[in-house]
């Protein structure tokens, strides 16, 4: 275990907490070891990053050795990016009320769902009670490092996700802007960070511990995506900020908590003694501490729903979606083991969390891409009206949200279970094209599914349904990508590996996937531009013709 | 009638096992040495033998999950190096760790595994439903199984690999984790198993379940055949003596007094 700094200096408060009778030592070892496995957490800003971590229990297999401080390192350091990103908006001019509202509007939400998805390794930690609780160590000793483990958790993430806006505010407001800012900052997070608690309390009281698990699972992918997509909507929203420079806010709006805060910049800063900026600054100063104290209160209460976690109160799962699946598995399926393997996959796809996690945020980030790029080519000849809808090829973009496939086939091949994959070997399986192929079809109906159909009515409504035939074309293209990626990752049998702990080859065949989709359009193109009467038929025909020939073969050629 | 009883004698002699000159090696060092074992219909094999004695790995080379044996494996006299993969269906496994895809549903992963082996999925479903049942586990049939305990899993793999009716049915540990009453069900249920025909092979550490319910035993030592009878005939050659204490004997382990006395010294120390 490596000694950190944070605790060399507790140390100089030694005495105090051994006049509070804690047991220093212990709590020292306690947060230290606490501090380790911080590290080797994995989240979702560090998911989306590469640098993941195996997150949960489980023995550490040797292959899953972390990197040392990859995990905390990594997700500080993209707090401290989007807290560089929002410090723009105080650069636009404007009131106080506006910058400062807008500043800490973005920076609690990030820390909002920070919270929600990677507090709950800290604070829902159900490991504590038959590791600790077992041990000769007393429960102020035990409640002391925990809220010290908080506490430092707490600082890291808003000294990140600060410390640029911070500078930047004194720089140019000077230091009582800056220190303002901060103390909102802190004030603010520990109200993010009390409201986290208290759901976390009601979720786990009205509903058991899975219900909670999938919650922050939902709310990591969310974060992921709100990264990946976030700026680009930022960007394009900074025009906003200079609309209303005489900003002068309603009651309504002060039920927003970072509009407190700011109003407490109009308040110390322009002198403006309203009681509309006053009562909003009070509120925000009192509520947090106030929350504090009622949580630590309602601790015992809350430690008691914490075994909801670790104890399997089983819930169960519809049936009915499985017989979806099966239809459908019949429906696509030739023979009786691709259908099992069909149904197989569907039901895995949708039930493991990790997998969900490393998935879902490039799913919603190539729901994205199509539109993206369709606006950045019109922001370059013109803006929105030069878009022709009613005879251009603009749609065309739609071949860009089939960008997720060779990391969705390339990423089946892990499970968290992945040692259950010794039942291929037991059944009778004579070569294992029926299990790719079952699980590629999933992968296809589960996954790309849905979101293509997103594009294609949005598209349909853009460009009108002349584009339907086009559509098609699309549709198949983009299933033809499907064997083919995975004759290019090479991927193992599907579940059959542990989730790695840095994905480094992903991004190869991002970009080799992107150049085929980029030629895949160009033709398109060519032919729409050359044979506009019946050529998207003759290409329609062309693809489905490429995807028999490519599904009928073995989808793993002679590996 | 008559022709039926000599067909029921021919069965009885088909060798549903047959290993000669099993070897296997790790890394240079032969972990299997050369082992010979017949078995037939009916049989309930206890297969034992200390840690890493090769018990999970000759499972593993019969079920084809493990290569680059040498010698000759034949299950329902079909030499498994050149069989297809055909002869699994009718082998039911349970692996020594209960590890599965626990985040499926019982119903999603037993219907699975059945339809593995060649079940229509209705049919899968339907018997995966009455197994979980006769386990006093239906109502937790459509949750998942992560949030089992480690006898309600257990259950699950013994349900998984008997789904298919299997003939030839491999066990390693199978009572890992099942409280004694469960212990006394599947007890019988090998017995009346064994009664329809059926070979067990069962790998255990627990000698009393072992001495009870195996029509035979085989243990194994340092990669080799260093006892194989029934209960009875290992007692005539040993003395009378339980099991385990044969198991000791056998195995030329005498030293767990010393290996203790250590350990006890080593916790006391200051």
């Amino acid at each position: 275990m490596e000694e950190y700094r944070i605790l060399r200096a507790l140390d100089r408060a030694r005495p105090l907490f051994e006049r509070m009778g804690v047991d220093y030592p212990a709590m020292r070892r306690i947060l230290g070891l606490k501090l380790t496995l911080d590290g080797r957490r994995t989240s979702g800003a560090a998911a989306l990053f590469g640098g993941s971590m195996k997150s949960g229990g489980g023995p550490l297999k040797p292959k899953e050795q972390p990197a040392e401080n990859a995990g905390s390192g990594r997700i500080l350091f993209f707090y401290a990016l989007y807290g560089g990103l929002s410090s723009l908006f105080l650069l636009t001019g404007g009131t106080y009320m506006l910058q400062a509202g807008i500043v800490l509007t973005v920076l609690l939400f990030i820390m909002m769902t920070a919270m929600l998805s990677d507090f709950s390794s800290v604070l829902l930690d159900v490991r504590d009670k038959p590791i600790l609780h077992t041990k000769p160590v007393d429960g102020r000793t035990l409640g002391m490092a925990k809220a010290l483990h908080v506490l430092i958790y707490f600082m890291q993430c808003v000294l990140a996700l600060g410390v640029v806006p911070v500078l930047v505010g004194a720089l140019r407001y000077g230091p009582g802007f800056a220190l303002l800012l901060l103390a909102s900052l802190i004030l603010g997070g520990l109200l993010v960070a009390v409201f986290t608690a208290f759901v976390y309390l009601l979720v786990l009281k009205l509903f058991d511990g899975e219900t909670l698990k999938d919650m922050i699972n939902y709310v990591q992918i969310a974060m992921t995506v709100f990264m990946l997509v976030g700026y680009q909507i930022a960007i394009r929203a900074m025009d906003l900020s200079r609309l209303s420079a005489e900003f002068r806010p309603g009651w309504w709006e002060l039920a927003l908590p970072p509009l407190w805060y700011a109003a407490g910049f109009e308040w110390l800063l322009s002198g403006r003694s309203d009681p509309l900026y006053i009562a909003p600054s009070l509120l925000g100063l009192i509520l947090p501490p106030l929350g504090a104290i009622v949580f630590y209160r309602s601790m015992p209460m809350f430690e008691r729903n914490l075994e909801k976690l670790s104890g399997g109160a089983a819930r169960a799962r519809r049936p009915r979606a499985g017989a979806r699946s099966r239809r459908l598995a019949n429906l696509l399926c030739r023979s009786a083991q691709e259908r099992a393997f069909y149904v197989f996959a569907s039901s895995m796809l949708s039930g493991e969390r990790e997998f969900k996690l490393k998935v879902y945020p490039s799913l919603g980030f190539s729901l994205a891409v199509p539109f993206i790029f369709l606006f950045s080519f019109a922001v370059g000849s013109g803006g929105l009206s030069g878009i022709d809808f009613e005879h251009g090829a603009g749609y065309l973009n739609v071949y860009s949200c089939a960008i997720m496939i060779p990391t969705v086939v390339g990423m089946m091949q892990y499970s968290g279970n992945f040692k259950g994959s010794w039942i291929y070997g037991a059944a009778p399986l004579g070569s294992p094209d029926a299990l790719y192929r079952g699980t590629l079809k999933a992968l296809f109906v589960r996954l790309f599914l849905p979101l293509f159909l997103v594009e294609a009515v949005v598209f349909s409504m853009l460009f009108g349904i002349r584009i339907l035939p086009d559509l098609l074309a699309v549709l198949a293209a983009s299933a033809l990508m499907l064997p083919v990626s995975l004759r290019m990752t090479r991927s193992e049998l599907p579940f059959s590996l542990p989730f790695p702990t840095s994905n480094s080859s992903g991004g190869f065949q991002t970009i080799l996937a992107m150049l085929v989709l980029a030629l895949l359009a160009a033709v398109h193109y060519a032919i729409w531009y050359f044979l506009p009467a019946y050529g998207v038929w003759l290409l329609l025909a062309l693809m489905i013709g490429a995807n028999a020939r490519a599904w009928s073969r073995s989808p793993i050629g002679n590996r | 009638m008559e022709n039926a009883a000599i067909d029921e004698q021919r069965q009885a002699k088909e060798s549903v096992l047959s290993i000669r000159g099993l070897r296997m090696q790790y890394d240079g060092r032969y972990v299997l040495n050369g082992i010979d074992l017949e078995a037939g219909r009916g049989q309930v094999i206890g297969y034992i033998g200390p840690n890493g004695a090769g018990k999970s790995t000759t499972i593993k080379i019969m079920l084809g999950l493990v290569r680059g044996y040498t010698g000759e494996v034949r299950i329902f006299g079909e030499d498994i190096a050149e069989a297809g993969p055909q002869y699994k269906s009718r082998i039911g496994y349970v692996p020594e760790t209960a590890e599965m895809y626990d985040n499926l549903t019982a119903r999603e992963y037993l219907t699975f595994t059945g339809e593995l082996y060649g079940l229509a999925p209705d049919l899968a479903e339907r018997k995966a439903g009455r197994l979980m049942e006769g386990f006093g586990l239906a109502h937790a049939m459509d949750s998942r199984i992560a949030s089992y305990s480690k006898g309600m899993k257990q259950k699950v793999l013994l349900s998984s690999s008997l789904l298919h009716d299997p003939d030839l049915i491999f066990l390693d540990e199978p009572l890992s984790g099942l409280d004694a009453n469960s212990v006394m069900v599947i007890k019988e249920l090998l017995e009346l198993l064994a009664r329809q025909g059926k070979t067990i092979f069962y790998s255990s550490h627990i000698m009393d379940v072992v001495e009870k319910i195996s029509s035979r035993i085989v243990l194994l030592s340092g990669g080799r055949v260093a006892a194989d009878g029934s209960f009875e005939e290992l007692r005539r050659l040993g003395g009378e003596k339980s099991l385990e204490e044969l198991f000791n004997q056998i195995t030329d382990f005498h030293e767990h007094r010393q290996i203790a006395e250590r350990l006890a010294a080593a916790v006391g120390e200051r």
